[in-house]
């Protein structure tokens, strides 16, 4: 199946793709963690709104092509924060969160997406942490193929049945998406559990 | 064929959702080195079967391996060939994921370097450790995923589909690859051609109950066992 790998970006000469894994490693959990922290006040989401925009573009990766990948979450994102709207004060704390999360995912695909899927393996092998940090990691980094694909199915499904899927019907694959990806994910841990591994 | 008991299954009932049940009151007995083809229509409960021998269900009943009721250490005895190859293979590396098994089983570190490259020359594809799996074709995910289970050499595979999706020339070296493994086999299939050609018995399985189980010899042909699933419909 052709289609495009989570890494293809990582192969282009950019500023992301140039830092060394272990630093961008670092990097990530650190902004990450600023997301985490910062207060709910808009202004401070500014500059991490910006960042997002220079590494996209010191990093070439297309616009359209990053939206669409992040747009495959955002119902996800909906429906788990909208329970926040029924609690005192609900409509802050929802747009907060969910800028919050829009913000993390945004720096995460970033990072995946500028990064040999090998190097990352191989980097997190070298932690101390050990193997278990590793099996999860790995596990993690090809289930991001296995969603992408699926969705590209279902995609060309819906098109092949003469509808051009617009942002709404974007919902409606992701919800499915959604299911499909719990029932495989059943599956593969049935075939890793067949094969001794055990939660630690 | 020899006549030491592999795997014996009793009275076994299972239900997903507690309501209907997909297994109902399957009795069978599988011997060493035997294998046994199980056909029946899609949905006719193959796949539930070949899991809940492998203790990746919760059932009513028994199932022993070489008399023994199913606990941990009866894992590293049995491999299953998922039907998507790509829900086994889901490390980095191709060297990654046959090593899975060896590792988790406790096989020395300095033997595992060795079983991988042994695995993939059994499977045809030497060579193949730093492949990544995403990029392979659909044939090479399926011989990969059949090496990461043989890296442990199991006693007893359960093969559910093993043909499923593979050309003709690609389906014919699947079968003989199989084949050629000395073990207990169970292969879940609706490909007749399958079972006519690998069964030692075959055993037609109806919406969850054993219709009946035929020795090679009373397996005459494809059109013979496909009259009696014509007899007996499934559900779709
Ligand atoms: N995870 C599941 N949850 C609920 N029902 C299931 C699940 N998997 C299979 N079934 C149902 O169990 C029955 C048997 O399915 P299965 O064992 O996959 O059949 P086969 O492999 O022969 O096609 C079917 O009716 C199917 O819909
Ligand atoms: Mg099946």
């Amino acid at each position: 199946m052709k289609h495009h790998f989570i890494d293809d970006f990582a192969y282009k000469k950019g500023f992301l793709q140039r830092v060394d894994t272990g630093l961008k490693v670092i990097l990530l959990i650190l902004l990450l963690l600023c997301v985490l922290v910062i207060p709910e006040k808009v202004l401070f989401y500014i500059p991490f709104i910006i960042l997002t925009f220079l590494f996209l573009i010191f990093s070439k990766i297309p616009f359209i092509y990053f939206l669409k990948r992040i747009l495959i979450i955002f119902p996800f994102l909906l429906v788990l924060f909208s329970l926040s709207i029924f609690k005192e004060n609900g409509l802050r704390i929802f747009l907060f969160s969910f800028l919050k999360s829009l913000i993390s995912i945004s720096f995460v695909f970033l990072f995946v997406m500028t990064t040999k899927m090998t190097a990352l393996s191989e980097f997190i092998k070298k932690l101390p942490a050990g193997f278990l940090i590793s099996d999860i990691f790995s596990f993690l980094y090809r289930y991001f193929f296995l969603l992408q694909d699926e969705f590209e199915k279902m995609k060309r499904a819906m098109i092949s049945k003469g509808k051009n899927p617009k942002l709404k019907d974007y919902a409606l694959l992701s919800g499915n998406l959604f299911i499909r990806s719990y029932e495989r994910s059943e599956r593969v841990l049935k075939a890793m559990i067949s094969r001794g591994w055990k939660i630690k | 064929m020899e006549n030491k008991i592999k795997i014996e299954i009793k009275n076994l009932n299972f239900s997903y959702d507690e309501e209907k049940y997909v297994l109902k009151n399957i009795n069978l007995k599988i011997y060493e080195n035997e294998t046994v083809c199980i056909i029946g229509e899609n949905g006719s409960g193959k796949t539930t079967l070949l899991l809940c021998i492998a203790g990746l269900l919760k059932y009513e009943g028994e199932v022993k391996i070489d008399g023994e009721i199913f606990n941990e250490n009866l894992r590293k005895k049995m491999g299953f060939l998922f039907e998507n190859p790509d829900d086994a293979l889901f490390m980095p590396r191709v060297f990654d994921d046959i090593a899975f098994g060896p590792k988790n089983f406790g096989f020395e570190e300095e033997r595992i370097k060795e079983i991988v490259k042994e695995s993939l020359e059994k499977v045809g594809l030497p060579g193949f450790e730093e492949r990544v799996p995403h990029h392979l074709s659909f044939g090479e995910k399926k011989r990969i995923a059949l090496a990461s289970i043989i890296s442990y050499s199991p006693e007893i595979l359960l093969l559910d589909e093993p043909t499923l999706a593979l050309s003709p020339v690609s389906k014919e070296n699947f079968l003989k690859l199989i084949k050629s493994i000395r073990a207990t086999k169970i292969i879940a299939t609706h490909d007749l051609e399958v079972a006519v050609e690998t069964g030692d018995r075959v055993v037609l399985l109806n919406k969850g109950t054993i219709k009946k189980v035929w020795n090679k010899s009373e397996v005459k042909s494809i059109k013979y066992l496909k009259n009696f699933l014509l007899k007996e419909p499934g559900e779709r």
